[in-house]
Parts: C-alpha cells; sequence; structure tokens
C-alpha cells in the first residue's frame, strides 16, 4: 500500500502522507494546517462519514482546481489512513493485551 | 460515480476486461472494479492482492464468517453498495441468509456462536469508536475461545472494508444492482468463486 502515499500523481506525497495521518487519526483533520482548508472538510466525511459525502462535496472540490485525478488520490489515502489507523489502534492493543496475558500466566 | 474517469478513464486492456466480465457473469461489473482498475498500480493491485490473501486464503475463520465480517463492518459503515455484496455472499457461504440478516439488524440477538458475537462486537467498536479500543475488548474476545491469530485476522478484515467502505461512498458505487436479487445472488456467486485479486 506504500504506492498511495510515495508513487508520484497528481498530488505530492507530502501531501499524500499529511492526509492519511490525520484520517489515521494522529492529528485533527480540521486543524492540520499542511492541509487546506477546503480540502478537511471533505476528508474529514472521508474519514469519520464517508456515507454523508454528496454530489456537492467532491464538484466543490473541482470547483476549487482539483482534478479528479487529485481527488482519486486524496480519497484513498484518507480511506487508507481511516483503515490502517484502526488495524494499528486493534494490533497495538491486542500486544499490549497478549503480553498481559504472558505475565499473568507467569505468575499463576 | 463522482469522478468521470473511474467510467470513462479507464486503459483499453481495463475496458476490455470490464466487458468481459460482464459477458461472462451475465451482470453488470460493479463499481468497485472500476475504481480498483483505474491506476491499479497506485491503489487497486496492492489493496486486492492483500484482500484476497485475507479473505480467501488459509484462516480461522470459514470463508462465510470472514464475509460475515465484511459485511457487518461496511453495515457498521452505513455502506449500502459493500452490505449487498458481501450480506450476500455470507448467507450463500453461510447458508444462512436469515442469521446474516439478523447479525446485521441486532448482532447481540442474532443465532451466532460466542465467538462470531465477540468478534462483532469488537469490530463495531473498532469501526466506530476506535480510540476506545482497549485490553478489555480483547480479553473479552480471547474469552469467549477466539485465539490471538483469529483476532488479528478480524482486525484486518475490519480495516481493509474501514478502506473500501469510504472509497464506495466516496466515489458513489451504483447501488441498484440490490434491488435486482438474481443479479445479487450471481455476483456472489462470482465473489465466492472467484475471490478479489485483479
Amino acid at each position: 500500500m506504500a504506492a498511495v502515499l510515495e508513487r508520484e500523481g497528481a498530488t505530492h506525497p507530502t501531501l499524500r502522507k499529511a492526509v492519511c495521518r490525520a484520517a489515521a487519526g494522529a492529528t485533527d483533520l480540521t486543524q492540520a494546517d499542511s492541509i487546506p482548508a477546503e480540502l478537511q472538510r471533505y476528508l474529514e466525511k472521508v474519514s469519520r462519514f464517508a456515507y454523508k459525502i454528496l454530489d456537492r462535496d467532491v464538484a466543490a472540490l473541482k470547483a476549487e482546481g482539483y482534478s479528479e485525478d487529485a481527488v482519486f488520490e486524496l480519497t484513498v489515502s484518507g480511506a487508507v489512513g481511516a483503515g490502517l489507523g484502526r488495524l494499528e489502534r486493534g494490533l497495538t492493543v491486542l500486544g499490549q493485551s497478549a503480553r498481559a496475558k504472558e505475565l499473568a500466566d507467569a505468575l499463576e | 460515480m463522482r469522478l468521470n474517469k473511474l467510467t470513462n478513464g479507464q486503459r483499453l486492456r481495463h475496458r476490455l476486461l470490464l466487458a468481459l466480465m460482464e459477458r461472462m457473469n451475465g451482470a453488470p461489473a460493479p463499481d468497485v472494479m472500476r475504481a480498483l482498475l483505474y491506476r491499479p498500480d497506485y491503489f487497486g493491485r496492492p489493496y486486492s492482492a492483500w484482500l484476497h490473501a485475507v479473505m480467501r486464503g488459509p484462516s480461522p475463520w470459514s470463508v462465510g464468517e470472514r464475509e460475515l465480517i465484511a459485511a457487518f463492518t461496511s453495515h457498521q459503515n452505513q455502506c449500502q453498495f459493500c452490505v449487498i455484496g458481501h450480506a450476500a455472499a455470507a448467507a450463500r457461504a453461510l447458508g444462512d441468509a436469515s442469521t446474516v440478516q439478523a447479525a446485521l439488524e441486532a448482532w447481540p440477538q442474532a443465532p451466532l456462536d460466542d465467538r462470531m458475537k465477540a468478534v462483532l462486537g469488537l469490530v463495531k467498536k473498532l469501526t466506530l469508536t476506535p480510540e476506545d479500543v482497549e485490553v478489555a475488548d480483547i480479553e473479552q474476545v480471547r474469552d469467549a475461545g477466539v485465539g490471538d491469530a483469529a483476532i488479528e485476522e478480524a482486525l484486518i478484515i475490519c480495516a481493509l472494508f474501514n478502506i473500501i467502505n469510504r472509497l464506495a461512498d466516496a466515489f458513489d458505487f451504483d447501488t441498484s444492482l440490490g434491488e435486482q436479487p438474481e443479479m445479487v445472488s450471481k455476483s456472489a456467486d462470482v465473489l465466492l468463486k472467484r475471490g478479489y485479486a485483479i
């Protein structure tokens, strides 16, 4: 999945990485200075409630000058961030739980 | 579809592939295929390869159970497109449509085994409030008899569907297939037979 963040495209990898990190919950999307304001509103929807996205949300980005490829890349980056952020959270807690279980088993 | 390029910007060989798929399956190619085939090296190919390995490879969960976790995750995200396809695949693989429907509507009361109920609880929390997932949530699933490898698999399925659910809704994948039960059934058969690799 590294290509989503690193491959050359219509948007700069730095922006895609910022979007991915923010969607993963590492930073507040609406406070992320590295992400333009018009993108923050859209990506907040992608990250938190994509089912609320409307035609006009995508049309607004196009009107701001974002190409379809740019919208594609930024949407994918946000979605991947949201998914992988959840996986990281789940695996971290699973690891913590496994270590706690090992310790408890050792003390028995 | 909100991005015209996903429909009209496909390379010739992908247009031919979509047409071939439609002819072989006797059903319109789902929009998800268009999103995955568009610039496939950017997202679709690596994502599909991972998804196929997780959903069809060796696993502590049966194919039907994995499809149920996928449908349930999609239901939490209110992603109609993904719920239609994966609920149908789960129903077909498990041979029990009513249990799948019950799991989506009210999983704690559904006639599922304790393992599946526990893992669906974890999947729901990880999807809706990931920051609230804590060690006690994992312990609850483990206490229900789910091993750590199976928990990890469920977490990955949950994560992968959290990705595609967002793309389905952001790009506005066509859900009209859901109004044609025969087409839904045919798509479920194709998904079970061919899996996810593109």
